[in-house]
């Protein structure tokens, strides 16, 4: 216990220990420290815990702080300032391209598939390292031919000075979801990247803000579910998730404008039948398009309908027990075309030893390069794809060992027993878009306005 | 800034705590504004093991420092453009960082605070090799300066957060109190006080072993 005298000035000695007392107040505690043995006792006891604190060990940063640090930032590059104009450009594809008949179409593809095969892999989708000059803990980097550099420079620079739109073409990732997940990058890494060149989009025309979120907000509850996990929000430990997702585009997680008007979804079957439904139940139903490729489809059975067929590539799983209808083969055979993948490859039935409940997901089983890469402006043609199958195909002929894809758009399947793992459903990658559109002013409907109302007045 | 000398400096510290000047952080934010961005990788690789550091002894874990300093760091670069040199860039990173702690650690108030525990280890082991390496000291001195060091890290943890924060700064990091009071945006007289009653309590729970004869009786 402190004589109460001692106490009152405890704080000074503390302070007198430290350094920080005014002359004047030195002085005065020199002579209190001399004429009391107690308050030098207190002062060695202040100094010597202080000094234990003080010895207690340092512990560095680990180097995964300036990593992360870097990847962090690079997602942030990737997505800062992006251009939705670009993005659109690619999914614009030539005007002649539609017109082309559905043979020429497939003798391209099926040549661009040949010319794929033969040339030297690259790896569009690699995921790059090191993107910035941020220097390890040891070792920094400072060369300046380094692309990392001119990655970070360009950054800083249109963030804190000028904008650089050459840097963002050389930095935006346009891959799809399914491209990178052939890549082996894992679900929570794919917030690094903005996926806006996904080929299949659901749009879903609204008129006002609040009608906007209100849809939004209602697909994303039926998609919330036990399966399906927000990349955005999700945990952040598990980078094993590799089923069913979706991440919504907001700023700084996946689309470049940080739009607030989309949804990246990564379905199931069931899954899409509960985002169908309740697009079906909202009074937007009647306006929704679906846009693959180049091809868009209006009228809410078509659009949901081809969803539905292409979640389901088998033809298994559907909940009608009709089958599908010429038009309805039809219309998947144009959009798959329009995907640039090969119909009959599509459909091709599961071999005896896949059992329809075991149709694998591409994430799970194959670390190939996605068969399916959404065209690029200069890509016409869609000659990305690639059709690595050895065996026919034809519908019905019985299957044989392969190691070919399945190049469907977003449900593409390895057919590798030996690497085969357990049964998944496969799925669909597309984009909902929920854009506000005012409906164009018929004439003769002139819209009242104060000047309209006065002048009526006065008539 | 005109800074006290700081009497107290345990010699393990004394290369580490050579201060870095403001004029080459301000030189090295003028170069990252300009668009040279490798000076933000200096400013980290400059100030990443202090934040780091005290990041930990505020927060009591380890992983939860690691991503503090990374969020102290990613905050900063944000708000570089708006940075003004009414502060030091050292200053006004360690406020944002030790905000970034205070705060994450009232959310996790559950979380038993380990950090004793963990760096009994660390200690042990260099203690050990330190008894092992040195011929002058004494192995049982080296042992109780290491149980020392345990029992005034888990009471640096037992205190509250604010006289925690203070006794960081001030005792492991080596501000002075004006640099505190900036860091906590408190008033200097607070820092006095707060640094005192940390120190007591502290003392407290050492008194066993600097005043034997006192616990005895």
């Amino acid at each position: 216990m402190i004589d109460p005298d001692l106490e009152q000035f405890a704080e000074d000695l503390s302070a007198y220990l430290d350094d920080e007392l005014s002359p004047e107040q030195r002085r005065v505690v020199e002579s209190k420290l001399l004429a009391s043995p107690e308050a030098r006792k207190l002062l060695e006891d202040l100094q010597a815990t202080s000094q234990i604190i003080t010895a207690l060990p340092r512990h560095p940063a680990p180097p995964t702080v300036i990593q992360d640090l870097n990847s962090h930032l690079e997602r942030t590059e990737l997505l800062a300032g992006f251009d939705e104009a670009e993005t659109t450009v690619v999914t614009n594809r030539p005007g002649w391209f539609p017109r082309l008949s559905l043979a020429a179409m497939i003798t391209i593809v099926a040549f661009g598939g040949w010319w794929m095969m033969t040339t030297p892999a690259s790896s569009p989708t690699k995921p790059r390292k090191n993107q910035f000059a941020l220097a390890e803990k040891k070792n920094p980097t400072k060369d300046p031919k380094n692309s990392s550099d001119r990655v970070f420079q360009n950054t800083t620079k249109s963030t804190l000075a000028s904008k650089n739109p050459k840097a963002k073409r050389e930095t935006i990732d346009t891959a799809s979801v399914e491209t990178k997940l052939a890549a082996g990058v894992t679900p929570r890494a794919l917030r690094a990247h903005a996926f806006v060149n996904e080929p299949i989009r659901l749009e879903i025309p609204v008129r006002f803000e609040h009608e906007q979120a209100a849809l939004l907000k209602k697909l994303s509850s039926k998609l919330t579910a036990t399966s399906a996990k927000d990349l955005a929000t999700g945990d952040p430990t598990n980078e094993l998730v590799t089923g069913a997702f979706f991440y919504r585009g907001r700023p700084g997680v996946n689309f470049g404008n940080g739009s607030k008007s989309q949804i990246l979804v990564r379905v199931t079957r069931s899954q899409l039948d509960k985002v169908l439904q309740e697009v079906q139940n909202s009074r937007h139903a009647s306006s929704m398009s679906l846009k693959a490729g180049a091809l868009t489809l209006k009228g809410t059975s078509k659009v949901s309908n081809t969803l539905t067929m292409l979640a389901s590539p088998d033809g298994i799983n559907e909940a009608s027990d009709s089958g599908r209808t010429d038009a309805q083969e039809k219309i998947l055979d144009d959009v798959l075309v329009s995907l640039g993948v090969d119909p009959s490859a599509f459909r091709q039935p599961a071999t005896p030893a896949i059992a329809p409940a075991d149709a694998l997901t591409l994430a799970d089983d194959s670390k190939e390069e996605s068969p399916f890469i959404p065209p690029t402006p200069g890509n016409k043609v869609a000659t990305a794809r690639k059709y690595r199958r050895s065996r026919s195909t034809a519908r019905n002929q019985p299957p044989q060992e392969t190691t070919g894809e399945v190049a469907t758009a977003n449900a593409p399947m390895t057919v590798t027993p030996q690497t085969r793992k357990k049964s998944r459903e496969t799925y669909l990658t597309f984009i909902i878009e929920i854009p506000i559109t005012k409906p164009a002013n018929k004439p003769g409907n002139k819209k009242k306005t104060p000047s309209n109302r006065n002048s009526n007045k006065s008539k | 800034m005109n800074r006290r000398p700081i009497h107290r400096r345990a010699e393990k510290h004394a290369a580490q705590d050579a201060r870095p000047t403001a004029q080459e952080d301000v030189q090295l934010i003028e170069r990252i504004k300009s668009g040279e961005t490798e000076a933000y990788g200096e400013l980290v690789n400059k100030y990443q093991d202090r934040l780091f550091n005290t990041c930990w002894r505020i927060s009591g874990h380890l992983e939860d420092a690691r991503d503090l300093t990374q969020e102290a760091f990613l905050k900063a670069y944000e708000k570089l453009p708006t940075f003004r040199d009414q502060s030091s860039f050292y200053t006004w990173i360690y406020r944002v960082a030790v905000n970034l702690a205070l705060s994450h650690r009232r959310t996790n108030k559950r979380r038993r605070l380990i950090i004793g525990d963990q760096a009994a280890g660390t200690q042990a082991e260099q203690l050990a090799e330190r008894a092992t390496q040195s011929k002058d000291d004494c192995p049982d001195q080296v042992a109780d300066q290491a149980e020392l060091q345990q029992t005034i890290a888990h009471a640096l943890q037992e205190l509250d957060d604010q006289h925690r924060a203070v006794v960081v700064l001030r005792d492991i990091e080596g501000f002075g109190y004006e640099e505190i009071a900036e860091i906590l945006e408190i008033p200097q007289g607070t820092v006095k006080s707060r640094l005192h009653r940390a120190r007591m309590t502290l003392r407290a729970a050492i008194l066993p072993s600097l005043r034997p004869e006192q616990a005895q009786s």
